[in-house]
């Protein structure tokens, strides 16, 4: 039994080993309090698509506050994993996390579950900002972040095929017949069953003076409004003015699509201006497209908003300092910097005029209009869930599994049923 | 496929047990050689499992208490407003888990038996075989979806304009094909391994009473083999039916490609639903457990030695 | 089906010598020439089946990114911009690399050397509860994997575990320990130890018999656990992920997550497959270097000594 008990030795040290093992990793810990609420906090933010941030923003912070420098935690590009990230900080009670750049549909979840602290508006410039953007960052009336970023989609269309966008769903309709002569597709959104299914079916049921939830809390997604605007997707299938392979589209398939010339007219936001007339082999259509606000029932439609909002951990340390770099967030010159080196779009509404950014983003004042025009998601504390449901019944409609009105109704039935909204 | 008459009877569940043999110390060093690993297990996968347990039996509310509610959440889940949801992502979890755990031991066996051979280049294939199982998910998922877009190569290539992931049984056979290229795999190193154990002499043995290749493989190698094999599916099957990441990927659970662990995923993270996520989480785990049980008991009864079996050397 | 053989012992009597080719009708020969011919058929059908969409990957990294959506077999300008992308300073990627070898390297380590420990146990000794702790280790392999998050990161919060090695690597160990000692006993308990017995009659220890003679014989199952072991820590992603939340700890799948393209709704392929090609390559060559040295080295050594 020798051998056996030091096979016994081993493991018992291993086990021990095991526990301690490799604490080589380093601590972010900079925790010297400032009992006022002033120090040092760290920034979550998504991926930082640019790599600009740090030196175009941060450094700018940090060197104005040497007492309360800004620390940035990247988290992974996808929504879903950055969520559960910032999920998990709250739920562990956690002073890891001060301020974060949140998705504006999160907003409304996590000040129900008191996981971000309330903000005094008269710090910041809120008459300056768009106000659907502002309209993001409240729930029940009061504010729980500032907006730093937004987001609006656009109608891309082939200018060397049509001389005029539509402005209404009718027209649209209309032109398609010119793609019909071109053997291409007319028109596409992104319609995979993901949180993109979510935005453009709200996008379609606000165009049409529709709504999911009405002013008052109530759930009116099985009005007829709302019904007129999804179907203006539905029968996109069915008549054929939307290709059937929009079904499997997300953002980067619909925008192939359009690059490759198999679509007429595409639903996406502002960053296909850039890529659609880059060089390559990727785009046949550089220089041949143009850009409108998304057309609606009867006129201008309603785009979904996108976007971020600052938020601020309920869990902070430095309250303080991150109301401070809020107000920073949303000076100009950052908003600017947002807009030329961040590619994102700025929340304050002179920016999208302003001729230097035009000069290099010339859909920023088509955008505009497009966003005064916009409406928020859902603003519920159970959005995931609502998404969900709203994602598994229009897909439903869309692929012709339920006609519209019955998976409206089946939508208000199941959203009637979620407790906490 | 019966495991064979030959098998120890005593590695039977509920035999009755072989006259002990050896007592007292024997039990008492074997346990100190398994403690690590079940300590081990314990904290990281006992605790958590217990812990769900126990919150399975909780409401879910944004910003209020949570109030206890008996098993509420599994009635729920088997016979309230999420049945629907989880009897259908049950169905499809099996139908993956069962083709593509057939696919994948037939291609892993087919590459075990190749790799086993003795050619030229034979490292260069052991090492291909390698390559997709080595690929991490993550990517693997993105490039089977951009292969399989309406305008991807796939549909280049064979000149089809199948929407992949646009309706039920393209989106069903493109996850299974993903699953089956990405960890057949697995299944050859182990089954190779398992060929590795089987000394030359048996085949020589064999062929000398001239067996053909057909009857050596029936009669030589595949029962030698079952033990390692059976191993193998056993494992593929338990991380089969927590399949999550291909489908998620892929289709997003739309036509009818929803899995259990999909489900688990929506409610726990994506909803913060902690009582009906734990509940799903259970619900999964005794599903999976009464599967491995099932296992087994019809085709690894090799598997799980009985308590006091007797040594192999005697 | 029927079996005559007993999986656990040699039969006696094996004629060593092979018989002579003379000896063989010609209608051998042809049938030898068909398998052959079935051979490098179905080693071509294999190799093709593994390596399509993984060379698909290759070209895709060899893109540059304005010509992905290009469906031609060869890019037509090739060029090694993602991989310069893969590297570039704010992706961390070559930090990430180390973490990985770190976090994958003593995952394996501990988890093989406990895996052999207690597959031992389970496959030469006799004690009561066997099967009890046999299935409970199973039962570890049963839970829905994202169920152990929240819980878990509850905890090693506590402990002030976030960003450091250790808060991957032991979640990590108890995923990799129930397929090593599964295998690993199934492994043991199919060796000749007999062998060992002799060598204890010849005047070993249990412990150098162990190491001598079992351990050589048993290379292919641990180094097949090993390998497979180390593979899934190194593709990891759900644990990494929710315990790291800077580079300081941070392995290469979480690191690819990061990528992104020019703005959050590109997708980023080609620089995804170019890092999924760095990632894959080395450890294809290495497994491979490995298989030749050591495995049949040491299967080698075994049977001749």
């Amino acid at each position: 039994m020798k051998f056996t008990r030091a096979a016994c030795a081993v493991a018992a040290s291993l086990a021990s080993v095991a526990l301690v093992a490799g604490c080589s990793g380093s601590t972010p810990g900079d925790s010297a309090a400032g009992a006022d609420g002033t120090g040092p906090f760290t920034l979550v933010i998504g991926k930082d698509t640019s790599g600009k941030l740090q030196s175009k923003v941060i450094d700018l912070w940090n060197k104005e506050h040497p007492d309360a420098k800004a620390k940035v935690i990247e988290l992974p590009a996808s929504a879903d994993e950055q969520r559960a990230a910032i999920v998990q900080n709250f739920q562990a009670h956690s002073d890891r996390f001060d301020a974060i750049s949140a998705d504006v549909v999160w907003t409304s979840e996590f000040a129900a579950r008191g996981w971000i602290q309330k903000i005094d508006p008269s710090g910041l410039p809120i008459k300056d900002m768009l106000p659907a953007a502002v309209k993001t960052a409240q729930y029940k009336g009061d504010l729980y972040g500032a907006p730093i970023t937004s987001a609006g989609a656009l109608l891309f269309y082939r200018k060397d095929l049509i001389s005029k966008p539509p402005t209404t769903w009718k027209d649209l309709i209309d032109d398609c017949r010119i793609a019909k002569q071109h053997n291409m597709g007319c028109y596409a959104g992104q319609f995979a069953k993901y949180e993109g299914l979510t935005v453009n079916a709200t996008e379609a049921i606000n165009s049409a003076g529709g709504s999911v939830y009405g002013s008052d809390g109530s759930v009116t997604v099985d009005s007829p409004q709302a019904k007129a605007g999804l179907d203006f997707l539905v029968n996109g299938f069915k008549q054929g003015y939307i290709p059937k392979s929009a079904i499997t589209y997300q953002e980067e398939d619909a925008r192939r699509a359009f690059q490759q010339g198999k679509l007429l007219f595409l639903r996406n936001w502002p960053y296909v201006y850039s890529l659609a007339n880059a060089g390559g082999s990727d785009s046949v259509i550089k220089g041949k497209f143009g850009m409108a606000p998304l057309p609606g029932a009867n006129g201008v439609g309603s785009t979904t908003l996108g976007g971020n909002n600052l938020v601020l951990s309920s869990y902070s340390k430095h309250k303080k300092s991150v109301e401070q770099f809020m107000a920073f967030m949303e000076s100009p010159a950052v908003q600017r910097v947002e807009v030329e080196d961040l590619s994102n779009s700025p929340v304050l509404t002179d920016l999208y005029t302003d001729k230097k950014l035009v000069a290099e983003n010339p859909y920023l004042p088509i955008l505009k209009e497009g966003l005064l025009h916009g409406a928020p998601r859902p603003q519920v504390p159970a959005y995931d869930e609502t998404s969900l449901r709203i994602q598994t019944h229009v897909y439903d409609a869309l692929t012709g599994k339920k006609d519209t009105a019955a998976a409206l109704k089946e939508l208000a039935a199941d959203l009637r049923k979620i407790p906490a909204n | 496929m019966t495991t064979t008459s030959k098998v120890r009877a005593s590695g039977l569940p509920g035999a009755p047990p072989l006259p002990k043999r050896h007592k007292g110390g024997g039990t008492w060093a074997a346990w100190y050689l398994v403690a690590p690993a079940l300590l081990l297990l314990a904290a990281v996968i006992g605790y958590p499992l217990v812990k769900a347990i126990y919150l399975s039996l909780f409401s879910d509310t944004i910003g209020g208490t949570s109030e206890f509610i008996g098993l509420g959440n599994y009635r729920t889940a088997l016979t309230g407003d999420g049945a629907g949801d989880f009897w259908s992502a049950l169905r499809v979890t099996g139908l993956f888990t069962f083709f593509s755990v057939a696919l994948e031991v037939a291609i892993g066996l087919a590459m075990a038996l190749v790799m086993h051979r003795a050619f030229r280049g034979r490292g260069l294939v052991r090492a291909s075989v390698l390559v997709p199982w080595a690929i991490p998910t993550a990517v693997t998922s993105v490039l089977w979806r951009w292969m399989l877009q309406p305008e991807g190569i796939v549909n280049h290539l064979t000149g089809g304009s199948t929407l992949w992931t646009g309706s039920q049984w393209p989106s069903r056979a493109a996850i299974v094909i993903a699953d089956t290229w990405k960890t057949s795999p697995f299944l050859a190193l182990l089954i190779l391994a398992g060929l590795q154990l089987i000394p030359d002499e048996l085949y020589e043995a064999a062929r000398v009473d001239g067996a053909g290749a057909w009857r050596r493989f029936r009669s030589v190698t595949l029962p030698l083999l079952m033990p390692s094999l059976m191993v193998a599916v056993l494992f593929r099957l338990l991380d089969a039916l927590r399949i999550y990441d291909l489908p998620q990927l892929l289709t997003g659970g739309a036509n009818g490609t929803t899995t259990l662990s999909m489900l688990v995923v929506q409610s726990s993270i994506q909803q913060t639903k902690f009582g009906y996520g734990s509940a799903l989480s259970t619900l999964t785990f005794l599903i999976i457990f009464g599967v491995a049980l099932v296992f087994i008991r019809f085709m690894g009864t090799s598997l799980l030695p009985a308590d006091d079996e007797e040594g192999r050397t005697a | 089906m029927a079996t005559t053989v007993h999986s656990h012992r040699r039969p006696v009597g094996v004629r060593s010598g092979r018989p002579m080719t003379a000896r063989r009708p010609p209608s051998r020969v042809v049938r030898r020439r068909l398998a052959t011919v079935g051979t490098v058929l179905s080693v071509l059908g294999i190799v093709v089946f593994c390596i399509a969409p993984f060379y698909w990957m290759i070209v895709s990294s060899l893109k540059g990114p304005n010509d992905i959506f290009n469906n031609d077999l060869w890019p037509s300008a090739p060029t090694l911009v993602n991989y310069r992308a893969v590297f570039s300073g704010e992706n961390n990627f070559s930090y990430a690399l180390r973490n990985s070898v770190v976090i994958a390297g003593t995952t394996t380590l501990f988890a093989m050397v406990i895996g052999v420990i207690s597959a031992y146990a389970f496959a030469r000794l006799h004690f009561r509860g066997k099967r009890l702790a046999l299935g409970a280790v199973l039962a570890a392999s049963m839970f829905p994997g994202v169920a152990l998050l929240t819980p878990l990161f509850q905890q090693f919060s506590n402990w002030g575990w976030i960003d450091q090695y250790q808060s991957v690597v032991i979640p990590d160990i108890s995923f990799a320990l129930p397929l090593a000692i599964w295998v690993l006993s199934s492994f043991f308990r199919e060796l000749p130890w007999g062998l060992e017995e002799s060598a204890m009659v010849d005047g070993a220890s249990k412990g150098q018999a162990f190491r001598l003679v079992i351990l050589p014989l048993a290379a292919p199952g641990i180094f097949t656990s090993a390998l497979l072991v180390f593979i899934s820590v190194w593709n990891e992603f759900l644990i990494a992920n929710a315990m790291t939340l800077t580079p300081a700890a941070q392995p290469v799948t979480v690191a690819i997550a990061k990528f992104t393209g020019s703005s959050q709704y590109q997708q980023p392929f080609s620089t995804q497959m170019a890092a999924g090609v760095v990632v894959t390559v080395p450890l294809v060559i290495l497994v491979w270097i490995l298989q030749r040295r050591i495995v049949s080295g040491l299967t080698a050594g075994a049977l001749k000594g």
